[in-house]
């Protein structure tokens, strides 16, 4: 349980969706009896639009959903996906639970901290990194694992990672390893696409 | 009992072309749906042949899967299905890799269960960390209402079934029943009480039904081949079928293993995860999930415990969501007790104060034991707090995390004590809570 306030909106941008966002979350709606059930992903297509979500932004849901901003903000802050404040460009995931942590996910956090010069919990001056120790991602078998902005990689160790982070900061492009392989065929030519693989675009 | 190793679910992971429906079409696929279509088998039939099958919720609870379609009443009006792919039990990967490598099997099982229960909306609740599962399963959609196999008027016939993806956003309380229905409402994933249940008063206060991916990727298969088919594999006929275990931890191979009910936890791990790394001793397994109390290397090599849902439970654990998470003599337990008690505190929704403050005051003196911090009596507070923490509070998190806590402090006690006498965590294990 963490207590957390309303953020303060005063130095921010009033928000709105664009075009393609608008249209999407028109189709979304669309699947449910109730409006209201469209809340979440809602908000995660704000979060791929900004990179976070603002107080403005809950502002505008609030509106657009005929209720509180305070109410949007109690969903808000329920969800550990759901951010208010910025990540970095490219943001690590990182599993500690038991799996993983059997695995040696205490150690990858320490290499990381160093090679990435960012603390867990926070983002890089520069907001090129951030790194985040979250509960389990569902891919044990793959122990130690961890995602990078929406990627899974599994079986990881500070030797795998370090090309890996390498390509990031050179901003090629790296691809996921473990069970989401059997999908890069999909993932790479899906059309029509609700969960975008763009965090990392926006939030520059 | 047949005891030869038959794949059910898993039978077409080792080709991923299966994510394609025409690759799934060639392999039998929406032949079930189409052949109870078809002939216009009627409802009632088809939850029988998935009573007598006996299969059982994949989930965690492991309840009957036909009797809870038979508890949702028939009346007029929309009825819903949520599909529980909220996969976030520790240990626990399963759901992820059946959506990633065969979508369209779970999308058949969608359509029989919906067929079944009168159902002409399905929601896939997929948690949010899964994007590339998502994906694959909104493209398998996609090709499938092409076809026309979800949606209006399918093979044909009266039955209408339209079937959608959504998305969660990092919550484990949302894999509860009752919670994942508020946040399909949008709104924080608190659980509900209950009764009434789901199957009454569910999705929009309409009558739901609530499976696990793994469940539903069982029934095109019990269609096909027959209700004693599959009754025949496993120990007996309330533990039929096969599971998923995932394995992970300490063992040469962990990874998935889909195996029939019955076969005994040394099994599953000397003969088929390749036994223990290093050829170090067992300490202890987790055989169901983080929730589901642990097994002692006695209880796993001498006692010999089946890991089907009834053995588990008369030995005072359960099958839970089948994560096997091995640990060997290296391991501290209490710092395995601190890790999922933090686990536990972080994941509480907050509504019950049993949970929310019972959740936080375990994890904290855990951790302070695990620092070298505690104090005699903190064995006794742990052992108080333990029953306090059951059967009172809205959902079971608050006994998940009671039960977790309270198995590893009664079979591993000494190990408290030793870090309560030393002042220090005396194993050093590798990693720190």
């Amino acid at each position: 349980m963490v207590f957390a306030y309303f953020p303060n909106s005063s130095d921010e941008e009033d928000f709105e969706f664009s075009d393609k966002n608008r249209k999407e979350l028109e189709r979304v709606v669309k699947k449910y009896p109730v409006k209201r059930s469209a809340l979440i992903p809602a908000l995660i297509l704000v979060q791929k639009q900004e990179g976070k979500i603002s107080s403005k932004a809950m502002q505008y849901l609030a509106s657009y959903f005929k209720t509180s901003a305070m109410e949007i903000w109690s969903v808000v802050s329920f969800y550990t996906m759901l951010k208010t404040n910025d990540l970095g460009k490219f943001h690590f995931q990182v599993c500690d639970n038991l799996s993983c942590a059997l695995l040696g996910a205490g150690k990858l956090i320490d290499f990381l901290e160093k090679r990435l010069d960012c603390p867990t919990g926070k983002t890089r001056s520069d907001k090129k990194f951030s790194i985040e120790r979250v509960e389990c991602l569902g891919a044990c078998g793959g122990a130690p694992c961890l995602i990078i902005n929406t990627d899974y990689f599994e079986n990881i160790t500070a030797e795998i990672l370090e090309p890996i982070i390498t390509s990031l900061e050179k901003g090629e492009a790296v691809i996921p390893r473990g069970a989401d392989e059997v999908a890069l065929n999909i993932i790479k030519d899906s059309s029509f696409i609700s969960v975008e693989n763009d965090v990392s675009d926006n939030s520059e | 009992m047949s005891s030869t190793l038959e794949k059910i679910v898993t039978s077409r992971f080792d080709d991923s072309t299966y994510q394609h429906i025409d690759a799934y079409e060639k392999s039998a696929g929406y032949q079930a749906i189409r052949s109870i279509v078809d002939k216009g088998v009627t409802s009632e039939e088809v939850i029988e042949i998935v009573k007598t099958s006996g299969l059982r919720g994949r989930g965690g609870a492991g309840f009957p899967c036909g009797l809870k379609w038979s508890f949702v009443p028939k009346v007029n009006g929309p009825k819903y299905l949520a599909v529980n792919a909220d996969e976030g039990e520790p240990g626990t990967f399963k759901d992820r890799e059946l959506m990633l490598r065969d979508p369209h099997q779970l999308i058949e099982g969608i359509l029989i269960a919906s067929y079944a229960v009168g159902i002409e909306k399905a929601y896939i609740y997929i948690r949010g960390e899964y994007s590339a599962p998502i994906l694959v399963v909104e493209k398998a959609l996609q090709e499938a209402y092409e076809k026309g196999y979800v949606g209006k008027n399918i093979f044909g016939s009266s039955f209408n079934c339209n079937i959608y993806v959504h998305s969660g956003a990092g919550a484990y309380i949302c894999g509860e029943e009752t919670g994942l229905l508020e946040s399909l409402e949008g709104k924080r994933g608190h659980p509900r009480l209950k009764p009434p249940f789901p199957a009454v008063e569910g999705l929009y206060g309409r009558p739901t039904v609530i499976n696990n991916v793994e469940t539903l990727c069982n029934l095109p298969h019990i269609i096909n081949k027959g209700a004693d088919w599959f009754s025949q594999i496993g120990i007996n006929e309330k533990n039929s079928g096969t599971r998923m275990y995932c394995v992970s931890g300490h063992v040469n191979k962990p990874g998935l293993y889909e195996l029939p009910l019955g076969l005994t936890c040394e099994e599953i791990i000397e003969e088929h995860s390749g036994g223990i790394i290093d050829g170090k001793k067992l300490k202890a397994v987790i055989p169901g999930g983080a929730s589901a109390p642990v097994l002692t290397s006695k209880e796993v090599y001498e006692d010999k415990i089946k890991m089907d849902f009834d053995s588990l439970a008369a030995a005072g654990s359960m099958g839970g969501s089948g994560g096997v998470v091995v640990m060997d003599e290296s391991t501290c337990m209490v710092q395995v007790a601190a890790r999922l008690s933090r686990f536990f505190e972080h994941e509480s929704c907050g509504q019950c104060s049993v949970c929310r403050e019972g959740t936080g005051w375990v994890s904290e003196i855990i951790s302070r034991i695990e620092r070298g911090k505690g104090v005699k009596e903190d064995i006794s507070t742990l052992k108080s707090i333990d029953p306090n923490m059951r059967g009172n509070t809205i959902c079971v998190l608050s006994d998940a995390c009671a039960m977790m806590f309270g198995a590893i402090l009664n079979k591993f006690q000494d190990e408290f004590e030793d870090h309560i006498n030393k002042k220090c965590c005396p194993l050093n294990s590798p990693y720190s809570v």
